[in-house]
């Protein structure tokens, strides 16, 4: 089914857009969640929480790509969950390795203090990504957005797996720059 | 700032740039042309089967493959170095790992393989190209295998690049097309001429494949293009693939350690890394082949043969499957396997050595005229009821003239035949997941039901294509398939009451239905109908395993969770996904259609149920 009818059914309150959506995206968010919390139930958890969030966002929200729309939501529902259950220390997921990678771009203490300051971080981030090459960005986003191992990105961009890190190596670095000169670090 | 902060901020990149990563590396929808290609390839299958014979030759000179393969004379060693490569301006330094080859070792080359390497010494050809399978060895202890070919062409063969390691591939398309295996060829230098490439084709094989034998063609793609229809008719007609029984000649002798979870032969080492709990990620989760750091094979007089570590790759081909709990190696040199005391992964020692008993191999249950059943269809078109055909649905230059239709109301599934047609052809043209092909422009035909798109090859042309929608309805649809043609730019459904729309009452049409499992699954002609938790399924998807046998022995796999890649036979709805759905079970459309009579049981996530 095409985007657009699957934005159009929920719009009309139609309970065939969450069928519609699992059925066309429900393993790509699968594979979001899975990537964040290496555990079936709460993958499964979060993309239902997914579908939920879907359908509370539209209307009013029109979102110009669904399948990006809907693996922020999931990459975020993860991501909060996996906190809550690391608060338990169950740990596990492919977020503890990078969480250790980004360390060395932050100060390292101190959570931002404001949601203006952190829309501001969102900001500098997508200033830093703008000024990426195409390929060094998306090997940038499979690891920290899509949060996929370094085999499976180097599987992807037919890379080695030596060559990937060190590309996310002068990313990271890259990226320490930005965020000092403007003020976060 | 922390890190955690950070990944948020990272989660809100914009939207192109997210999208643009899995625009890369995500499979897309499949275009018709590919699909139809597939079916071409299908049918050569088919054809070719026929071919099959049971019994196995042995091959009149193996040391000199043997050589080759797994000794030093023609694939190259090399160094660990660093490497500088340019990708879009940016140069990137990264390190190449080092290959070591040993001299071929004679006797276990003579003892322990030469017997079980079958002479094929067949040959296909097609438009200058000349393909010769010489031997074929199929180890079954570790379901890997070798087939040595060569690539004729007396006017020159270019098209392919020769990698560090001996490898090569094939851009723009071109050379063999090897199904039912997941391998990789390498040019066997001191046998090649700028007009024959000689090439070992290194493999193993997944549980999808278990029972096929493999089919060896010719690519139908040169230059990177695709042939037009006209040209796949003729290649299909002229061109049948060589099929390969996968025969172990007895099955060479080989060794398990780790509990039987790491199987060695010869040339081969497979590992089930999902029962190996020191594989298990610092991080948590299930045991993973990926996280398989370095192997050594260690002999009884204390010599060792590194398989991997970080800095050495001394294997020929290694993939894991889809799930990632499996990992096979085709080594670069032969083991002798009665003179092996332990294997040592990631520094843990494995020494529990034993000799494989025979029913721990992966032997094919089906051979030769078998294999031919196997593969033949079980078409069953008097479930079909037809007093509508006939009727049409245009749509400017586009023809839909339906040709079947059938449907089953206790597992609400159903098959709809029609052929589409267009006078200018039907470039640009897309089978989309789901429910909407896609004709380029904007336009497209639609469907109102939970459905997949096929195509049949053996009888559509340039500018008709026979299609057939597999189809769930869903719970809260109306009880009737529509389909329409949907104008680019067209923001509104058409409405039902113009005459853009083709419309079926979904009535009962199927003639049998066989229930199963005391009543928690329910098998028609068009799918299936499975209470999974009354049958103590966890539900969990990707869709496990789901075979439906039939009483001559063959068999449809509509689904297996260890393919590599994943691809289902078979369209799943897991109804838990349904807002306010009061079931939670799966109903799957078959691809095929199926009649209960001739069905004995079903397999599903790994339970046999048979058909009373």
């Amino acid at each position: 089914m095409d985007d657009q009818l699957i934005v159009d059914l929920y719009w009309q309150r139609s309970e065939e857009a969450i069928c519609a959506t699992a059925a066309k995206y429900g393993r790509y968010c699968y594979a979001i969640a899975y990537q964040i919390l290496a555990n079936r139930e709460d993958a499964e958890e979060s993309v239902s929480d997914t579908y939920l969030d879907a359908w509370n966002a539209m209307p009013p929200h029109r979102p110009g790509i669904l399948s990006t729309f809907l693996g922020k939501i999931t990459r975020r529902i993860s991501v909060d969950r996996w906190r809550s259950r690391t608060a338990g220390k169950r740990g596990g997921g492919e977020i503890a390795l990078t969480l250790e990678e980004l360390a060395g771009c932050t100060a390292g203490t101190g959570d931002v203090e404001t949601e203006i300051a952190q829309k501001e971080l969102v900001k500098a981030i997508n200033r830093f990504l703008d000024t990426l090459p195409r390929t060094e960005r998306r090997v940038f986003l499979s690891r920290y957005w899509y949060m996929e191992s370094i085999e499976q990105i180097a599987r992807a961009f037919s890379f080695s797996q030596s060559k990937v890190t060190s590309m996310l190596h002068r990313t990271r670095k890259k990226l320490r720059m930005t965020l000092e000169r403007e003020g976060f670090v | 700032m922390t890190s955690m902060d950070l990944l948020y901020a990272i989660g809100e990149a914009k939207d192109a740039y997210v999208y643009d990563v899995k625009n890369h590396s995500a499979k897309k929808p499949p275009r018709l042309w590919l699909n139809v290609l597939v079916a071409v390839l299908i049918l050569c299958s088919l054809a070719t089967t026929a071919l099959a014979t049971v019994g196995f030759t042995r091959y009149d000179n193996p040391l000199q493959m043997l050589a080759s393969f797994f000794g030093d004379q023609s694939l190259p060693s090399s160094g660990w170095q660093m490497v500088e490569e340019t990708h879009c301006g940016e140069t990137y330094v990264f390190d190449r790992p080092a290959i070591e080859r040993v001299p071929l070792n004679e006797d276990v080359a003579q003892g322990l393989v030469a017997p079980y390497i079958a002479g094929v010494n067949k040959s296909i050809s097609y438009g200058g190209y000349t393909l010769t399978v010489l031997a074929h060895q199929y180890d079954s202890a570790t379901a890997c295998g070798v087939i040595y070919y060569t690539l004729e062409n007396p006017e020159g063969i270019s098209g392919y690049q020769l990698q560090y390691d001996g490898s090569i591939t094939w851009p723009g398309g071109g050379g063999a097309s090897i199904q039912n295996c997941a391998g990789e060829d390498f040019l066997l230098t001191e046998e090649t001429t700028d007009t024959t490439l000689s090439i070992a084709h290194y493999y193993t094989r997944f549980s999808a494949d278990a029972d096929k034998d493999l089919m060896v063609g010719l690519s139908p793609y040169k230059n990177g293009k695709r042939m037009n229809l006209e040209e796949q008719k003729a290649f299909e007609e002229r061109c049948k693939p060589i099929c390969l029984p996968m025969d172990d000649g007895g099955g060479m002798r080989a060794m398990t350690f780790g509990d039987g979870n790491i199987r060695l032969s010869p040339i081969a080492l497979r590992i089930n890394a999902a029962a190996l709990e020191f594989l298990t990620p610092a991080h948590g989760g299930a045991p993973r082949a990926d996280e398989i750091r370095n192997i050594v094979i260690r002999h009884t007089d204390g010599s060792e043969y590194t398989v991997m570590d970080a800095h050495v790759n001394n294997y020929a081909y290694a993939c894991s499957s889809m799930n990632n709990e499996e990992i096979a190696f085709s080594l670069n040199r032969l083991v002798d396997v009665t003179a092996v005391e332990r294997v040592i992964i990631n520094g843990v020692d494995l020494t529990d050595a034993c000799v494989m008993a025979p029913e721990q191999r992966y032997r094919s249950a089906l051979h030769g005229q078998q294999a031919q059943e196997e593969a033949v269809l079980h078409p069953f078109d008097g479930t079909f009821r037809v007093s509508d055909t006939g009727s049409t649905l245009t749509y400017q230059a586009y023809t839909l003239t339906t040709e079947a239709f059938s449907y089953d109301t206790r597992t609400r599934t159903g098959v709809f035949r029609f052929r589409l047609e267009h006078p200018a052809g039907f470039d640009g043209c897309e089978l989309q997941w789901l429910d909407r092909i896609s004709f380029g422009d904007g336009s497209s035909l639609e469907a109102n039901q939970f459905g997949h798109w096929r195509s049949d090859i053996s009888r559509s042309s340039d500018t008709c294509l026979y299609l057939s929608y597999h189809f769930v309805k869903l719970e809260q649809a109306t009880g009737s398939l529509k389909l329409y043609f949907r104008g680019s730019g067209a923001d509104v459904l058409i409405d039902s009451a113009t005459q853009d729309m083709l419309y079926y009452p979904l009535e009962d049409t199927n003639t049998t239905s066989k229930v199963l499992a005391d009543g928690n699954m329910i098998l028609s002609s068009t799918g299936l109908y499975i209470d999974y938790l009354a049958l103590g399924s966890t539900g969990e998807r990707p869709a496990k395993d789901l075979v439906i046998r039939f009483d001559d022995g063959s068999c449809y796999v509509a689904a297996d969770a260890s393919a590599t890649p994943f691809a289902p036979q078979c369209l799943y709805l897991d109804t838990a996904i349904l807002r306010d759905s009061t079931e939670r079970v799966f109903r799957i459309a078959f691809y095929q259609l199926t009649d209960p009579e001739q069905v004995s049981s079903v397999l599903f996530d790994g339970v046999e149920y048979p058909v009373p």
